[in-house]
């Protein structure tokens, strides 16, 4: 009788709290998002099942939860904390990336450049909160729109704060088709919204394969900082486009991604227990990843504007708000607005070159960060 | 690492965190190198066919093969086209 009351004591009915329920439930709406809505499916299940894998109460001698010593969750979750798995994903985005389009308009890089405000708005947004300014660069990240770069700084920088990052940093992303357009429409005259762009050029093969090699060797000189994610990408980008490693490319851009996206959004789901993730100070990075968003879409659309004013060959203003990194989700953003005014401009293709370029500059931005915080 | 946010200190608003943090010098010199890396790189590219015809002179461009051959998932597709194209002759 003893031993069944011991033993009752131990289960998880016994130690669940509020907070725990709350976040299974948490994890379950995520779940449901991601297969009822199909919003960022590859990213909502495993992140939340693994919140509510998370979220059961572990027993104390048994090494069960993410921070556990000794547990395989833990070993899982090294991958996170280590900083291993984003540049791995990078790889495998490198591989999947078509830069012919910022290659064919590389004027519209410079879009992707200044949507990287956000991130540096939030910065000072976040100190003011109080936030160390170790958090506050793991926080304005999130602005950048990449998961893994978000992840990658957060593990650096402030790892106590990863789960909340992470899991704002990809509800964001998920959440860009409602956060950008009102914005988009907001920043834009109806005029501005019908302009149509000219085809891009055709770019050849020997430009794509110089373009990695020269962009990482621009990039990681100026900002050694980004020097793991960028490599990755471009090495990646290599891959695909030098023709004779098409099985590395196909492997980067599948089976690897997948196997890293599944290790990395289970095991930061399962870090997001409720006495780490329901504080005051969630919320807040949850309230400044929307603003971070918000300003990085408005700087693109009015720095797309501005260039306007000088330019004969004028931008579609809208593209500017692809500079958010979220690919190719942004980029959609923009052809579906630009589609309610005139239902045969096709922006899609000029919206991914300042896309792929905001994830460049969201990589070049973090390990900007990531050398001025360290000590 | 315990995840544990019970130790941190709570959050104070004040422009004087701006200020000890150096947020704003942070923020303007690394908003600048941003843009200056892009700028770089969009100027690279701007100047990358000029690049290329001239190592076009030296190196001419060949046809790069792939280096395995495509398999066509089309051809169970083509199959199939061309059965029902038989099968409705006759």
């Amino acid at each position: 009788m003893e031993i069944l009351v011991e033993f009752l004591g131990t289960t998880g009915f016994a130690n669940l709290t509020f907070g725990n329920v709350l976040m299974i439930i948490i994890g379950i709406v995520f779940i449901n998002l991601a297969i009822t809505k199909h919003y960022e499916p590859l990213l909502l299940v495993p992140i939340g099942f693994g919140v509510v894998v998370g979220n059961i109460p572990s027993i104390a001698s048994m090494a069960l939860g993410v921070y556990d010593e000794g547990s395989v969750l833990r070993y899982i979750y090294f991958g996170v904390t280590s900083g291993l798995f984003p540049p791995l994903i990078f790889l495998g985005i490198g591989a999947m990336t078509d830069f012919s389009t910022m290659l064919s308009n590389p004027k519209l890089i410079l879009l992707g450049a200044v949507a990287q405000i956000g991130i540096f708005l939030t910065l000072i947004g976040a100190m003011y909160l109080g936030f160390t300014p170790e958090e506050a660069a793991a926080i304005a990240i999130i602005g950048g729109a990449d998961g893994p770069t978000a992840i990658f700084l957060s593990a650096k920088l402030a790892p106590h704060l990863l789960g909340a990052i992470a899991i704002a940093a990809y509800s964001y992303m998920a959440l860009v088709p409602v956060i950008q357009p009102p914005i988009m429409k907001l920043l834009t005259t109806k005029k501005e919204r019908l302009i149509r762009m000219s085809e891009p050029r055709t770019v050849s093969v020997r430009e794509r394969i110089i373009f990695p090699i020269a962009a990482f060797l621009i990039a990681s000189l100026i900002a050694p900082g980004a020097m793991t994610l960028l490599g990755m990408l471009f090495f990646g980008n290599l891959l695909k486009e030098s023709m004779v490693t098409d099985r590395l490319a196909e492997s980067a851009r599948n089976s690897l991604i997948d196997i890293v996206t599944i290790l990395l959004g289970f095991s930061v789901g399962a870090s997001t227990q409720a006495q780490t993730f329901l504080t005051p100070q969630s919320l807040l990075i949850f309230g400044l990843g929307a603003l971070s968003f918000a300003v990085a879409t408005a700087g693109g659309v009015l720095f797309a504007k501005f260039m306007n004013l000088f330019l004969k060959d004028k931008i579609n203003p809208l593209v500017g708000a692809a500079g958010v990194s979220a690919v190719p989700d942004s980029a959609r953003v923009v052809q579906m607005v630009g589609q309610e005014e005139d239902p045969h401009n096709f922006l899609l293709m000029h919206a991914m070159a300042p896309n792929v370029a905001g994830v460049i500059g969201s990589a070049v931005a973090a390990g900007i960060l990531w050398s001025v915080m360290v000590k | 690492m315990s995840g544990d946010f019970s130790t941190m200190n709570p959050l104070q608003f004040s422009v004087q965190n701006i200020i000890d943090g150096q947020a704003i010098p942070i923020a303007i010199t690394g908003m600048g190198i941003v843009f200056c890396v892009l700028a770089l790189i969009s100027l690279f590219i701007a100047l990358l066919p000029k690049l290329t015809a001239i190592l076009g002179r030296f190196f001419p461009e060949t046809e790069v093969q792939p280096s395995a051959p495509k398999t066509s998932s089309n051809d169970a597709v083509l199959a199939a086209i061309a059965y029902v194209f038989h099968m409705r002759r006759r």
